[in-house]
């Protein structure tokens, strides 16, 4: 019966995220360093990708709703991505120009 | 009970549910988008001071953090089995998951509330009001700044997912909103589960992400 099918499936999907938030905030507290931010974020993506998919029927819908949002993730990624990298890639600040009594005369 | 009304220019009822599920997909990326200015400005300011933005996810209420997720997590299910009870017709199971749906709503609203008392009082206010002694103010003011906007911004979408479904309760009781006609509370639910997507981003920003302090 698809309803009782439905119905089973958003209880996984429930458990799954509950599961996920516990797993989320338990490896908090491990000394995970530069791999924190990115298993944070995956695990952040991945209860994205089970709302979306069991709560939001994206699956069951016309395949232009999907390309929407695929779009959207990927201008997403393009703007995050570069805005972050001018960042990190900034040298230290260039030094002030002169104060005018050092400049020589035109 | 009301039927549902083809529109003229529709060819069928299927089309013109069709458009509005694309229509709501298209407002729900709009949505990503004004967040996705929040997100950019974390990353980036992040990037530029990564001990001072870690230590004050240290700060952090994680107690209220943590359940403010699992609140939102609950109401997402609850909001769609709503969406399945109208579906079968079956309105007083609707409207009490739509009711439980609401209640958690602003139970999170509450908690986020309190939350941003105790940080006020601790001094962690944003913009010129920045007076928290525990962290310095470069990077301190940046982050306390953007986790009022981006949480703020987020309880005020999460505000008007509550007025919403506050309204379909009024429209299923009436039998405006029925199983030949789920397509509003449908679209409604698919707004209140895009607020808590946006949710699963915000827990680690501000509650998870201490690497680097």
């Amino acid at each position: 019966m698809t309803e009782r099918r439905s119905r089973r499936t958003y209880a996984r999907a429930y458990i799954g995220l509950v599961l996920l938030v516990g797993l989320a905030l338990a490896l908090s507290y491990l000394p995970l360093g530069a791999w924190g931010v990115p298993v944070a974020i995956g695990i952040a993506s991945v209860q994205s990708l089970v709302i979306v998919l069991s709560f939001m029927h994206l699956g069951e819908q016309r395949r232009s709703n999907a390309f929407v949002l695929a779009a959207t993730l990927v201008l997403l990624a393009f703007f995050i991505g570069l805005v972050t990298a001018d960042v990190l890639t900034r040298g230290p600040a260039p030094p002030p120009p002169p104060a005018p009594a050092a400049r020589g005369r035109w | 009970m009301a039927e549902a009304h083809v529109h003229l220019q529709y060819e069928s009822f299927e089309s013109q549910t069709h458009a509005a599920r694309l229509g709501m997909w298209l407002f729900l990326v709009s949505e990503i988008l004004l967040f996705a200015g929040l997100f950019v400005l974390y990353a980036s300011y992040r990037a530029a001071h990564p001990q001072v933005f870690a230590q004050a996810v240290g700060h952090a209420k994680i107690f209220l953090g943590t359940a403010m997720t699992f609140l939102l997590v609950t109401s997402s299910l609850t909001a769609t089995l709503a969406v399945d009870a109208v579906r079968e017709d079956r309105a007083r199971r609707a409207l009490g998951w739509l009711g439980a749906t609401v209640g958690l709503g602003v139970i999170f609203l509450a908690l986020k509330g309190t939350e941003w008392a105790m940080h006020l009082g601790e001094g962690a206010r944003p913009g010129i009001y920045y007076a928290f002694e525990k962290l310095p103010v470069a990077g301190g003011n940046a982050f306390y700044t953007l986790y009022y906007m981006t949480t703020g911004l987020h309880a005020l979408h999460l505000a008007g997912g509550i007025l919403f479904l506050a309204g379909m309760v009024w429209a299923v009781r009436r039998g405006r909103v029925h199983a030949r006609y789920p397509t509003p509370l449908e679209l409604g639910s698919l707004y209140w589960h895009l607020v808590d997507v946006i949710w699963m981003f915000l827990f680690p920003m501000f509650y998870l992400m201490r690497w680097g302090a």
